[in-house]
């Protein structure tokens, strides 16, 4: 069982607007041959004003996220500690990040304030991920965006529920003090249905969709792609385009997708 | 060599523009007669090009103006949602009571009734009054808040002169820990003022991509620099 991966981002038409840069952020392995273990993540960097190291965040969630995955693939039986591991192992990153570029005088800590949520406001962050080896898939999520799994009969699902107790654009967040509370997440083991494809992506995609009925269909069809023998490299190469044009005539957000298949006709070995 | 492209190809009507409402409940009552009524329509009238303006900032996003009036009845004034671009301002008038209950309820109604879902923008409200509600405002912000879409909006309300019911106000905003809190509208241009932020701000905060986990603080930073009163004048 092998597994290959690939992803793409795009800036936002609205970012490019207002001077902000792409706040998303990703990464997918393997990219260049086959391997029995991948991993695949992205991560959404918030937009306003106080979320001013976002981008930064999105980066090191990221980070975040291998650093604690790959641990918790070797060690499957101790996935409950790893919405801890995500979320502490972020945080470290960021008060790296502030020691190498101190905040601005005045946003170390905003007034009537008393945690170190002051300090990992300006880099929140969302973070989607999908990492398995050749006994489990563990699907882990904070925040907006998506994440889907695909499945020999042709059916995709969600794995994990949506959140609940949000209005409106809100998202839980990793600078949020109860982060590790809000990280969503759930291991698969070998034994079990095993997908055979998969797709993170940040909220820009979906939301430039007329509803979910028409991302999921999208969706499905990436599947229908790269399973059918069609060159994934030739999909990854295509997506930036993909992702603009999806930008551009939906969300006007930054678009970030990665997808993962199994088995993949090996074409370049 | 297949001729299949190699991501899928989008399908007309597949993409869409998102939507955000915006939505006014003005109170036309008998004492807003006069000076305060006259400065309602012309800050509408100059807020509207402002709003256009954002609108064009966010080409994404798809601006829709409703408007409700209240007096001894509450109506609409403008009842079909009205692509920003289409908006003409008919002036409003004052006479009656203040049927703010009312004016809420169909409101909630109003966005039940709408295009909803988790692609959809949260709605903008903004409610203006002069004075206290004359009919039954506790089932209406029952029934307003009985929305899905009415708990999730931006609302921002404008307290006109200084014998308002601010505790009213301030259960419509239902702001957490009170970060936003009902603008001050003591004179004319202050109205003005007031109402062109409340259709901008919370528009330009709520259809660029945020996904943040507090919208409301923001704005509540950016309501701070209205307070200033910018004449002397009082009414």
């Amino acid at each position: 069982m092998s597994w290959r991966a690939g992803g793409a981002t795009a800036i936002g038409a609205s970012h490019i607007r207002n001077k902000r840069p792409n706040q998303d952020a990703f990464y997918a392995s393997p990219t260049q041959q086959s391997d029995p273990r991948f991993m695949i993540c992205v991560a959404d960097g918030h937009g306003s004003d106080a979320y001013y190291r976002s981008d930064i965040g999105a980066r090191l969630a990221v980070e975040a996220f291998i650093e604690a995955i790959s641990w918790n693939l070797d060690s499957p039986e101790q996935i409950n500690s790893l919405p801890q591991d995500i979320v502490q192992i972020w945080r470290r990153l960021v008060k790296q990040d502030i020691g190498r570029n101190p905040l601005p005088p005045g946003f170390e800590r905003a007034p009537g304030r008393a945690s170190d949520r002051d300090i990992f406001e300006p880099y929140g962050s969302t973070l989607v991920g999908v990492a398995a080896s050749e006994q489990i898939c563990i699907v882990v999520q904070i925040g907006d965006g998506d994440l889907l799994l695909g499945y020999e009969d042709g059916t995709i699902n969600r794995p994990l529920a949506a959140d609940t107790g949000l209005h409106g654009e809100q998202t839980y967040s990793l600078c949020l003090d109860d982060a590790p509370q809000r990280v969503k997440y759930k291991a698969i083991k070998r034994t079990e249905t095993w997908p055979d494809f998969v797709l993170t992506s940040t909220d820009g995609v979906s939301k430039a969709f007329v509803d979910d009925a028409a991302f999921v269909d999208v969706v499905r069809h990436y599947r229908e792609l790269v399973r059918s023998g069609e060159d994934l490299q030739a999909t990854i190469n295509a997506l930036p385009d993909w992702l603009r044009q999806v930008s551009d005539n939906g969300s006007g957000d930054d678009a970030t997708l990665c997808l993962a298949s199994r088995r993949y006709k090996i074409q370049d070995q | 060599m297949s001729e299949r492209p190699p991501v899928p190809v989008i399908t007309p009507g597949a993409l869409a523009r998102r939507r955000l409402h915006v939505m006014f409940a003005l109170d036309c009552s008998g004492s807003m007669r006069g000076d305060r009524i006259a400065s309602l329509n012309y800050a509408m009238r100059s807020a509207l090009p402002e709003l256009l303006s954002v609108a064009e900032d966010n080409p994404e996003v798809q601006v829709m103006v409703q408007v409700m009036r209240f007096d001894t009845v509450a109506r609409w004034h403008i009842d079909e949602p009205t692509p920003i671009e289409e908006m003409e301002w008919i002036d409003l008038d004052a006479g009656g009571e203040t049927a703010m209950g009312s004016a809420l309820a169909q409101i909630g109604e109003a966005l039940d009734s709408a295009e909803a879902g988790p692609r959809q923008l949260p709605p903008v409200i903004v409610l203006a009054s002069d004075g206290y509600p004359t009919d039954d405002i506790d089932a209406g912000l029952e029934q307003f808040f009985s929305s899905a879409a009415a708990t999730a909006a931006t609302r921002i309300a404008i307290a006109i002169g200084s014998n308002t019911d601010l505790d009213t106000l301030e259960r419509f905003m239902n702001s957490p820990e009170a970060r936003l809190k009902p603008l001050r509208a003591n004179n004319a241009p202050d109205l003005v003022k007031s109402i062109k932020w409340a259709t901008t701000a919370p528009v330009k905060a709520t259809s660029s991509p945020t996904n943040a986990p507090d919208v409301a603080s923001q704005l509540a930073l950016n309501a701070e620099q209205l307070e200033a009163p910018s004449s002397e004048v009082v009414w």
